[in-house]
C-alpha cells in the first residue's frame, strides 16, 4: 500500500465525512439543527469545517486539474526541472484516484502528447513523458532518429546546448527540432551517447510507449517497458511555474519567460 | 469526552481503517522491454532461454536487447526468479535463447529496485553451455 498524497487526503475526508455523518444523525434523533451556530466539541467542530473544502480540493485534484512539479531534465528542453506544470485529470478518461479506475471515458493519448503517468514498476511514483507509440505502433530508433510504423519522424538541427545535467555535469547536447506526428517540439541528443538502435518494437493492445524529449538522458520505456492504458494519470498542459533551485540568486530563481509555456 | 464525540470519532476510525483495507496493495512484478534488433527470430518457449553471467565462448548471433526492472523490499532468490522469468519470456519473444547479463544492480536510493541489462542471443543450441548466475 502506497501512502501518498491521494489516500491520505482521502482518509481525512472519510473520517471527517463519517464524522459529520454521525454528528448529524444525533441532530436529528435529538430534534437539533444541524446547522446552528453553537459550540461544538474539537473532533465535530473541525470535521464540519474541513471536510467539505477537503472533499472540494479531492474532487478538483482527482476529476479536474492537478499541479505536478517536475523533479529531472527528461524532457528537457521542453520541460526544465523545476517547472510546475498543470495536468488535465480527465483527459484521459475520469479516473477514481487510489484504485484507479476508469469511471468516463473521454479521450485517448495521442503521438506527441505530454503525459502523466504512474511509474509501472512502482505506483508510488509519477512520471511524465511523451508519447511516442500507441497501441499496435511498430517503433524504431535507428541513429537517434524514430521511426513509428516504418515513417520516419524528421528533425531538423537547431543549435548545441551547453547545461549542467541532473547529475551535476556540464554537457553539450545538440538540440534538434523533431515533428512527431505533426507535433512540433525540441528535443535533446548527446552525440558523445550511445546510439541505443532498435527495430521494431511492438506496443502491445492497451499500452504506451514513452519517451523523454532529453533522449540521451531520460529514463523511460526504453528502459523499464510499456505503459498500460491504466497507469496514465493525465495530459500536460502547460507550466504555471518556474523555479530554479541552482539560481545564484534567489531573485533569479523564477523563471518567468517559462511561466505560461503550452506543452 | 461525551458520548456523542465518542461515538462520531469511533465511527470514523472505523471507517478509514475500513478504506485502507480495501486500497489494492501493488504486487511486485517485473516491468522491462525488449529492444529488438534488425534481424530476429521466430518465437520460441521461454524455458529453453538461458541467462549467461559471461559471455559465451560458442558463436551467437545478437538478437536485442533485454531490459527489466522490479521493485523489492528484501532482495532475495524470489526477486531474482521473477525478473529472470520476464527477462526470458521477453528474450523468448524475438527467438533469443539466451541472455548475457550485462548490468544487474540493485538500487537502494528513493526506488528500491533490481535493475537488469542484458543482451539477447541466439547460439546454436548444440554449441551452448549452461553459465548460471
Amino acid at each position: 500500500m502506497n501512502f501518498n498524497f491521494p489516500l491520505i487526503l482521502l482518509s481525512v475526508i472519510v473520517f471527517s465525512g463519517v464524522v459529520c455523518l454521525i454528528d448529524f444523525i444525533f441532530c436529528i434523533c435529538k430534534g437539533e439543527s444541524f446547522f446552528e451556530k453553537k459550540k461544538r466539541p474539537l473532533v465535530i467542530e473541525y470535521s464540519r469545517s474541513f471536510f467539505p473544502v477537503l472533499l472540494l480540493v479531492f474532487c478538483i485534484r482527482s476529476f479536474v486539474a492537478q499541479p505536478y512539479r517536475v523533479p529531472t531534465g527528461s524532457l528537457e528542453p521542453t520541460v526544465m526541472p523545476g517547472d510546475f506544470i498543470l495536468v488535465n485529470q480527465y483527459h484521459y478518461g475520469v479516473r477514481f484516484p487510489i484504485w484507479d479506475k476508469k469511471l468516463i471515458s473521454v479521450g485517448e493519448p495521442a503521438r506527441g502528447q505530454i503525459a502523466l503517468f504512474y511509474y509501472p514498476v512502482d505506483h508510488a511514483l509519477t512520471f511524465v513523458k511523451r508519447v511516442v507509440g500507441l497501441p499496435g505502433d511498430h517503433i524504431s530508433y535507428i541513429n537517434k532518429v524514430l521511426y513509428v510504423n516504418g515513417k520516419e519522424q524528421p528533425q531538423k538541427f537547431v543549435e548545441n546546448v551547453t547545461r549542467f545535467n541532473d547529475f551535476g555535469q556540464l554537457t553539450t547536447y545538440q538540440k534538434y527540432q523533431e515533428i512527431l506526428n505533426g507535433v512540433k517540439h525540441d528535443i535533446f541528443v548527446r552525440s558523445d551517447a550511445a546510439k541505443g538502435n532498435f527495430y521494431n518494437a511492438v506496443v502491445p493492445k492497451n499500452e504506451y510507449f514513452m519517451m523523454g524529449d532529453n533522449r540521451d538522458e531520460s529514463d523511460d520505456s526504453r528502459y523499464w517497458g510499456f505503459v498500460p492504458e491504466h497507469d496514465l494519470v493525465g495530459h500536460a498542459l502547460f507550466v504555471w511555474m518556474s523555479w530554479d533551485s541552482n539560481a545564484a540568486h534567489w531573485y533569479d530563481s523564477l523563471r518567468w519567460q517559462r511561466i505560461g509555456n503550452k506543452l | 469526552m461525551n458520548v456523542r464525540v465518542l461515538i462520531c470519532t469511533l465511527a470514523g476510525i472505523v471507517a478509514v481503517a475500513l478504506l485502507l483495507l480495501f486500497v489494492p496493495i501493488q504486487e511486485f512484478s517485473a516491468k522491462g522491454i525488449i529492444l529488438p534488433a534488425k534481424q530476429v527470430r521466430a518465437a520460441i518457449s521461454p524455458e529453453s532461454v538461458i541467462i549467461y553471467s559471461q559471455t559465451p565462448q560458442a558463436n551467437f548471433t545478437r538478437l536485442g536487447e533485454v531490459r527489466a526492472e522490479i521493485e523489492f523490499s528484501v532482495l532475495d532468490a524470489t526477486v531474482k526468479d521473477k525478473l529472470f522469468e520476464k527477462v526470458k519470456t521477453m528474450a523468448a519473444s524475438v527467438g533469443a535463447n539466451g541472455v548475457i547479463i550485462n548490468l544487474m544492480l540493485p538500487n537502494n536510493g528513493v526506488r528500491q529496485m533490481l535493475t537488469f541489462i542484458g543482451t539477447a542471443i541466439y547460439a546454436p543450441t548444440s554449441t551452448t553451455r549452461s553459465d548460471r548466475p
